[in-house]
């Protein structure tokens, strides 16, 4: 499979690791907190792209930079949203949550943590903001 | 980004961070879990960004209050403000992911932008990483409630012969008149209390 940040994995040096050897394609409804509306250019951009220096001086945390985050259900979406203080939630600037159905040609995602959070490594191809809609706002 | 009042040191004191988990993240790290070589708790929670820097809290978290945080006792403004931490570090880290700005400060002089909320507690499921801490507290829980209910008795001989020693028949009498008081007064409260039905 190819992957849309597959240059920024080579920029990085970690095309070794990255995406991780455990992650796998999924087949399933994720959840994303989102920008009103769901093509807002920022929408599905990762870290890597949106802010690069958001991450702390740890070469693990290269590859992680290069994912998106989603949840596994909707509930999980908003718990991790009101477990984030007011002042990340203002710097983050999301407003609402966004829902679709991944494939397993759009990507490879890491195995969801305790708390339904998981990292996606998109494919080359994939086109969330046609798959992706809005169904609830954040506040 | 906001001025900071403080010392301008040239490196954090904390070095070989090792990752034990990230307690807040979406996309990146927002509160991450570091412990040093000395297996001190490091804190870096992100607080500010602009076009060059990001900006990040460190701070040192004592185990106590760790477990407190996961099992939503403490919030993370408490843990910030805590006594443990007169002074905290403030860093940008800049676009090639290296820190500038390194500021010592007092947690109280901090800018109440960054400073949680009162509430600011912990909201999710406990990491299993955390697993082997909690243990280790909850045994800490159960010896301090036996200890806080406990009656001490302090036992001396009647005879200095052997010092302050006391022999083991001597021991084994001294429960058993424990045990038959106890017997006796738990019969006489509930007499007390029953008598009049």
């Amino acid at each position: 499979m190819k992957f849309k940040y597959e240059y920024k994995y080579k920029e990085l040096n970690i095309l070794d690791i990255c995406p991780p050897h455990d992650a796998r394609p999924i087949d399933m409804e994720l959840f994303r907190w989102s920008f009103n509306k769901i093509n807002h250019p920022d929408n599905f951009l990762p870290c890597i792209i949106l802010n690069p220096s958001r991450r702390l001086p740890d070469d693990n945390e290269k590859c992680r930079a290069c994912a998106l985050s989603f949840y596994i259900s909707l509930d999980a979406a908003i718990k991790c949203y009101n477990n984030l203080t007011e002042n990340a939630k203002k710097k983050l600037g999301y407003t609402h949550i966004a829902t679709g159905n991944v494939n397993n040609k759009d990507g490879v995602a890491t195995k969801p943590q305790k708390h339904g959070h998981l990292s996606f490594h998109e494919s080359k191809n994939a086109n969330f903001p046609e798959k992706f809609e809005i169904i609830k706002s954040l506040n | 980004m906001k001025n900071i009042n403080g010392y301008k040191i040239d490196k954090l004191p904390y070095t070989s961070l090792n990752k034990v988990c990230d307690l807040m993240y979406y996309d990146g790290p927002i509160l991450s879990h570091y412990k040093t070589a000395d297996n001190i708790n490091i804190f870096y929670y992100w607080v500010d960004r602009d076009e060059n820097y990001n900006r990040w809290l460190v701070l040192k978290v004592s185990d106590d209050d760790l477990n407190y945080y996961l099992k939503k006792v403490r919030s993370l403004k408490e843990l910030i403000l805590s006594n443990r931490n007169d002074y905290i570090f403030v860093i940008d880290i800049n676009q090639d992911i290296e820190p500038e700005n390194i500021t010592m400060i007092e947690s109280h002089n901090l800018i109440s932008e960054y400073i949680p909320e009162p509430d600011s507690y912990y909201q999710l499921e406990i990491p299993d990483i955390y697993n082997l801490l909690l243990q280790k507290f909850e045994t800490n829980t159960y010896l301090e409630t036996l200890r806080k209910n406990a009656i001490f008795f302090r036992l001396e001989p009647e005879d200095a012969k052997y010092g302050a020693t006391v022999g083991l028949e001597s021991i084994r009498e001294f429960i058993k008149n424990i045990i038959n008081s106890y017997k006796g007064y738990f019969d006489f409260d509930f007499f007390n209390k029953f008598k009049k039905i």
